[in-house]
């Protein structure tokens, strides 16, 4: 059990040398990583997302792609497009930055839902088919995608439904006052992710994974799991709660917290810590609330207030 | 119990799911015990025990049942009804303040089916849309409104009920307060310690004794400057409770249709008088006769009760029974002159004044009384220096008196002239209330010669003193009319008299001035719709006479009671006969399997600082609340908070769970971290 | 009468309002039980309730003392949301920083500035708006009352402070449902403490001025289909947001130098043997207008604001529908706000009906006059009137002679207006039943 959570430590160092100041940002990260899932990351522009998402790869010495969402990328530029070899007369699949361990997907509510949906049933698949071939993506396969609010133009909210697909949805955040000054000391001459090198290989995270599996969790934690989850789907103002597809993502994502902590079981307070991260962005509410200003953050928060935390 | 369960929301869900509310918070035995104290102060102590045993049978027996709105509306329409029965008992067996106090003090039982079903409930709560009816449709379309335990409404009934039992003693006092001091102790605000709230509530309880020595110490000084300033503004010799009659008193009696009295006589066939007098005047000043020096002497009770002799040991010759009502219980008797003895009116006193008028005091508000009279006999004293004194219009009546010879007259002839001048002179006219002027008698004398029975009485009064025969006014009844539903007669207002008694050869007789006509001419008056009218005032007259019958026909339960119960049972089976209500089901049981750990002492732990307000917040776990106890506490104990923190998690949520020794680590650290041994 | 009515009224729910916040229920039933044992005790000698009225007026007594013991010293503030909606709770967050004493079972409610309707406001409510449900409400013209509060009153509900010793910061949730549309000032915040009997509650109020923009209040809109094809409104590729609103494909040519790689038709080179690129036309996309009557009299205030929401639900849901929406009305001067497929949210569009006032002193002619230039570019438009005069009838009519579909909804008094006059694209919405019209 300590090799994995040595593992995850060291990849949490590598990052923490680059990126000053984003705890929280750092745990989630690594725990959705370690829980084999999907992250979101939804913040102004200039906050790092990107050098995050850059560094965790280069940690890992995993392979690494980016795509830039524009307003008219299209689901080829994604995927991958057949081209025809004119000297073998044949036709030859150029894979797209789809096929990668660690794939980017930077703004991606800049993108048409067209498109939006070609990378999300990549994502859900873990399969592409083109032209009647299905080819299966890499192992293991993490989509970090970036996102920025809703309140500036020319952008397409991916749908809730949609949103499912992720494990996380996290804010990264302006830093405090001293870490930003230390970011501008940090890169006065090189960028420091260029220093970075590889300090866990994909093998030993297929390790963490394992272990994650094994944290042991009580049947009464579930059944809180499952509580929590219900709840969203009975509170008020919500239209479409959360699926039991959240209520897995949470119990993978306290097992990954529990392991990040050197624990070998879950308690409550992991299951609480990272309720709202997990379950917010699956939930539908009604536009009524919307415009009063309420947020799905904010309805989470208060079914966590108002349950009573297993004692 | 209700920390496992989810604590969301308040009720105000609309798509009805089955959530819990927090359980009444009223302490085990309160009510058991409030109902013990009700049935004991009450008297109802046979009712009270097996009330208090279903009061706190769910204690013991977990069977619940799942109560929705249609429910309680029914239970609450079963205690209204239960609450009529119970009014409508009351007021026709008992006088007002009585029936109320009844009703009080029976009340909690009309409410026991609500209460009862609100504490078998698996809610614990009951909807106040159930007791209004505006509600209740209100409710119906938009979801719950507001949810009520009526566990405290009905303590606050019983003690009220208590409190119309026993009238003496502060023993009611001692019990009120425990009770309901412990029921406010049970919703104090957390913050208060036990013992200091109950120093609290013992200052409470003595200046609520204080209070009460205020009230009835003020009442008495209260009571006794109004007295006391009452009689300074009337003056001190007249009797403040026996008022002068002005003249036109009786001519508005006679206005009214309805029926005052009935006579009739006490044997099968025999006789009625004719008058009837309630009182007698003998000075006449300003248009109104007073009776001076006026001596009310009571008269002792005899046997059977409602007996009471006026004059010795006399036999009955003839008797008539009247049937009158005395508002308050309070007034002057009717009766005919020579009576001696009246029979059938239980009263608290009863008083005879000298001109032979019987009042009353503390009676039935109805009454029919037997009033055995001698029918040649008086009761009144002999006559005095005021039978003969003249007043106001003194010359105009010597003048007269003059003029018709009364003056030279003998007694006996002198008033046969003048009930002849009467007669052939004046007319009778109904009473009209501008005629009075300046001079009244003067001008009925001779200017107009016509008028009422007053003034026709009057005159003939002060007339006959000027002639030297002491006369007295008197009031009264004339008794002539057939009643149509029933043996005897029926007096009216229209029947009101007034005449003059004069002393003739020793004894007082009647001389009844007014004109003969006026019978035919006031009877003329009645309305149209007196047939009709007379139809109810005879129903009242049956129901008053069955309210106020003698006590002493009550030989148990009466049959209308029993038809009455056998009506209000079937109705309530044919209302119920359908009822099934669900029966809770038991999910919260299977999930108490899954908790491990529950047997750690950092629960109890926990617990023990809940009670100072310093227990863990709802959505913290006890880990963190061990951390923060950590932080606040000295640096000795705060590694051991951690330690134990850990160690409860542990126990708790790996289902590896603790070693031997860890175990018992956690148990003696809870231990060493009581609150007692904690400062603050 | 009415006049007694308004006095009787006024004073009798200022005493309720202070009783409110004063007992709590279980000082109602104490209080029920005191006069009840006191009118009982009058006579000492019927039965024992002076006691019970003794030891409870030695209750309020100890009550009322206990109300000065509360002296808190707090450092309040609020986290509030951007937006409320009317008629919608609106949930925040209460930030507290306590100085003074140890804080045990606290609550904080805000504080919302209550207006009393006027005494000509009542009057003019007599007959039609009224929401009396017996006939004890409507004889004291209590249910005019309510109706008038409930259009201007916002309701607040307490949050439970969690115990906090000196200089700890915690938080509480509050919410407050807005009733009208407009800005929402908040004035502060009442701390208060029950008492040691449970009885009464002592209030402290506290300063923090706060404001908050209510979105008008909105209506559940039934599929609206509007006619209206994709005429030429140029869009662009960029605008196109649904799978198989893909730019026209016009047809294949040859590559040209300069042609987007991504264009080329591989699958026809094939064939060709020289590359062949796909041509297509620009895309089409659609663009309503929503036109609100804002000339309306003072005395119809509540017309308006029932427009006002009509048109909200309407933003909001043709928002959603992948079209452009211009909402087009005239205050001082004409004004068009345009939303949709990423040049305006649906928020911004609500943010701006929040402030609509109406219009005091332009006529007619300026909306007519905005909505003929816009006539080339709609597809189609909905109109959402006040009334349905003849200066009306020809506004509506002028868009449809020229080809452009239109729908309308007159908002008026049930009772009002012949709508077999107006003909079938004229649809009435009934003032109390407006949910229900726009449903169907």
């Amino acid at each position: 059990m300590s090799e994995p959570f040595a593992t995850l430590k060291n990849i949490g160092d590598n990052i923490r040398r680059v990126m000053r100041g984003q705890e929280e940002a750092i745990r989630w990260l690594l725990a959705c990583l370690a829980a084999g899932g999907h992250v979101l990351l939804e913040d102004a522009p200039g906050t790092g997302k990107t050098t995050l998402a850059k560094a965790l790869a280069r940690s890992l010495g995993a392979k690494f792609q980016r795509i830039q969402f524009t307003a008219d990328l299209l689901p080829s530029d994604i995927v991958g497009v057949s081209v025809y070899d004119q000297e073998q007369r044949k036709f030859r699949f150029h894979q797209g930055p789809v096929f990668t361990n660690i794939l980017l997907a930077d703004e991606i509510n800049r993108a048409s839902p067209r498109t939006q949906s070609a990378l999300l049933e990549a994502m859900a698949e873990g399969q592409v088919s083109v032209e009647g071939k299905t080819i299966t993506l890499a192992s293991p396969f993490m989509v970090i995608a970036t996102q920025n609010p809703v309140e500036f133009q020319g952008t397409y909210p991916l749908p809730e439904a949609q949103m499912d697909r992720f494990m996380m949805r996290f804010c990264p955040g302006y830093v405090p006052v001293e870490q930003e000054v230390e970011i501008l000391s940090d890169q006065e001459t090189v960028h420091p992710l260029e220093k970075i090198e590889a300090v866990a290989s994909v093998e030993e995270l297929l390790a963490v994974r394992e272990a994650v599996r094994a944290v042991r969790i009580s049947s009464e934690l579930k059944r809180h799991i499952t509580d929590l989850v219900r709840e969203t789907r009975t509170a008020a103002s919500v239209q479409l709660g959360a699926s039991p597809r959240a209520s897995l993502s949470l119990m993978h994502v306290s097992r990954a917290l529990a392991l990040l902590e050197g624990s070998s079981f879950v308690t409550p307070d992991h299951i609480r810590e990272c309720a709202v991260p997990v379950v917010a962005h699956r939930l539908s509410l009604d536009p009524q609330a919307r415009f009063s200003g309420l947020t799905s953050e904010a309805v989470v928060e208060e079914i966590l207030s108002k349950t009573a935390a297993p004692a | 119990m209700g920390s496992v369960c989810t604590e969301v929301g308040n009720g105000t869900d609309r798509r009805g799911v089955g959530f819990l509310v927090t359980p009444s918070k009223l302490p085990p035995g309160l009510l058991g015990s409030a109902a013990l104290f009700w049935g004991v102060e009450a008297g109802l102590v046979l009712w009270a025990i097996p009330s208090a045993l279903f009061l706190e049978a769910p204690r013991f027996v977990s069977k619940r049942w799942s109560l929705g709105r249609e429910d309680f509306n029914r239970l609450s329409d079963l205690c209204a009804a239960l609450f009529g029965v119970m009014a409508v008992i009351s007021y026709a067996t008992l006088e007002a303040p009585e029936a109320i106090l009844t009703i009080f003090r029976f009340g909690p039982l009309t409410l026991l089916p609500i209460i009862l079903g609100q504490l078998f409930s698996e809610r614990g709560r009951v909807d106040v849309s159930a007791f209004f009816l505006a509600l209740r449709r209100q409710a119906k379309s938009e979801g719950i409104s507001w949810e009520l335990d009526l566990g405290y409404p009905f303590l606050a009934s019983l003690m009220l009920g208590a409190a119309s039992g026993n009238p003496t003693g502060f023993q009611f006092y001692g019990g009120c307060t425990i009770i309901v001091g412990i029921a406010l102790w049970s919703i104090r605000p957390r913050r208060f310690l036990t013992f200091r709230w109950a120093g609290l509530w013992l200052a409470t309880a003595l200046i609520g004794a204080g209070v009460i020595e205020t009230i009835q110490v003020g009442r008495v000084v209260i009571y006794r400057k109004l007295l006391d300033s009452y009689i300074a503004r009337i003056g001190p010799r007249v009797d403040p409770t026996r008022a002068p009659t002005a003249i036109g008193r009786v001519g508005r009696l006679q206005q009214s249709d309805s029926v005052f009295l009935r006579v009739r006589p006490a044997e099968r066939g025999g006789s009625v008088p004719e008058l009837l007098s309630d009182a007698a005047y003998d000075i006449y000043r300003n248009r109104e006769w007073a009776a001076g020096r006026n001596d009310f002497k009571s008269v002792l009770a005899s046997e059977p009760v409602g007996t009471w002799d006026i004059a010795e040991n006399r036999d009955e010759k003839a008797a008539i029974i009247v049937s009158k009502s005395l508002p308050k219980g309070r007034g002057l008797l009717s009766i005919p002159y020579g009576t001696h003895r009246i029979g059938g009116l239980p009263a608290e006193s009863f008083e005879r004044s000298r001109f032979g008028a019987l009042r009353v005091n503390g009676g039935p508000s109805f009454s029919e009384y037997r009033a055995s009279y001698w029918p040649d006999g008086f009761s009144e004293a002999g006559p005095e220096s005021g039978d003969l004194k003249l007043a106001g219009e003194e010359k105009v009546i010597r003048r007269i008196a003059q003029e018709w010879g009364l003056t030279k007259l003998p007694p006996g002839k002198a008033i046969d002239a003048m009930l002849a001048h009467f007669s052939e002179n004046f007319h009778y006219s109904i009473y009209r209330k501008e005629e009075a002027g300046e001079r009244p008698l003067e001008e009925f004398l001779t200017t107009r010669r016509r008028g009422h029975c007053e003034y026709f009485a009057t005159t003939a009064v002060l007339l006959m003193r000027a002639a030297g025969v002491p006369a007295r006014y008197a009031t009264g009844f004339v008794v002539r009319e057939q009643d149509r539903y029933e043996e005897g007669f029926v007096v009216r207002g229209r029947h009101a008299h007034a005449w003059a008694r004069a002393y003739l050869n020793g004894k007082w007789v009647t001389v009844d001035a007014t004109p003969a006509s006026w019978w035919p001419i006031e009877n003329a008056r009645r309305s149209g719709f007196r047939p009709l009218l007379d139809i109810f005032d005879w129903m009242r007259y049956r129901w008053s006479a069955w309210r106020w019958r003698p006590v002493e026909e009550n030989k148990g339960i009466a049959w209308w009671v029993w038809v009455l119960a056998l009506v209000a049972g079937f109705i309530i089976w044919r209302n119920f006969r359908d009822w099934r209500p669900q029966s809770a089901d038991d999910s919260a049981v299977f999930f108490e399997e899954l908790r491990l750990g529950l047997d750690s002492e950092l629960l109890t732990l926990e617990a023990a600082f809940a009670e100072r307000g310093d227990g863990r917040r709802l959505s913290e776990s006890l880990r963190r609340w061990c951390n923060r106890k950590a932080g606040a506490a000295p640096s000795a104990d705060a590694e051991l908070w951690r330690r134990i923190g850990a160690l409860h998690e542990r126990h708790r949520f790996d289902p590896k769970g603790l070693i031997e020794s860890e175990r018992t680590e956690l148990g003696r650290g809870a231990q060493r971290l009581r609150p007692e041994k904690v400062s603050s | 009468m009415d006049r007694l009515r308004y006095n009787t009224l006024r004073i009798g729910i200022a005493v309720f309002e202070r009783l409110r916040l004063r007992l709590t229920p279980a000082g109602w039933l104490i209080l029920g039980f005191w006069l009840v044992a006191g009118a009982m005790g009058i006579d000492p000698t019927q039965s024992t309730a002076y006691q019970a009225f003794g030891l409870l007026t030695g209750i309020w007594l100890v009550s009322l003392c206990s109300l000065f013991f509360f002296q808190p010293r707090l450092q309040v503030s609020r986290r509030l949301p951007r937006f409320a909606s009317a008629g919608e709770p609106l949930r925040y967050r209460w930030s507290i920083v306590n100085e003074g004493p140890e804080l045990a079972d606290v609550i904080l409610r805000d504080s919302v500035e209550h207006r009393v309707p006027s005494y000509e406001l009542f009057c003019a409510a007599n007959g039609y708006r009224d929401e009396s449900r017996t006939f004890v409400e409507r004889f004291f013209g209590y249910g005019r009352w309510r109706a008038l509060i409930r259009r201007t009153a916002a309701r607040t509900e307490f949050a439970e402070v969690p115990f906090a010793k000196t200089g700890a910061r915690v938080e509480a949730y509050g919410k407050i449902t807005p009733a009208c549309r407009g800005r929402l000032e908040l004035k502060g915040a009442l701390a208060t403490r029950v008492g040691p009997l449970g009885l009464m509650r002592s209030l402290v109020m506290i300063p923090v001025p706060d404001r908050v923009l209510v979105l008008p209040k909105r209506y559940p809109v039934g599929r609206l289909d509007m006619p209206g094809s994709a005429r030429f409104q140029p869009g662009g590729v960029a605008l196109a947001s649904r799978i198989g609103e893909s730019p026209e494909f016009a047809g294949l040519r040859e590559y040209r130098p300069g042609d987007p790689l991504r264009r080329i038709d591989w699958k026809s080179w094939a064939k060709e043997g020289r590359p062949i690129v796909r041509e297509y036309h620009d895309e089409q996309f659609v663009r309503h207008a929503l036109v609100l009557d804002t000339f309306v009299p003072a005395a119809r205030e509540d017309l308006f604001e029932e427009a006002v929401s009509v048109a909200s639900s309407f933003a909001q849901s043709l928002l959603t529908q992948e079209s452009l929406l211009d909402l087009l009305f005239v205050v001082d001067q004409a004004y068009c706000v345009t939303a949709g497929r990423g040049l305006g949210t649906s928020e911004q569009m609500l943010e701006v009906l929040a402030g609509v006032q109406r219009c005091e002193d332009q006529d007619i002619a300026t909306l007519e006059a905005s909505v003929a230039r816009r006539r080339d570019v709609l597809t189609g438009c909905i109109f959402i009137l006040t009334a349905y005069d003849e200066a009306r009838r020809s506004l509506v009519a002028s868009l449809e002679a020229v080809g452009v579909p239109t729908r309308t909804f007159v908002i008026c008094e049930p009772g009002e207006g012949d709508p077999a006059a107006w003909g079938p694209s004229v649809r009435r919405l009934e003032m109390g039943r407006i949910a229900e019209g726009l449903a169907s």
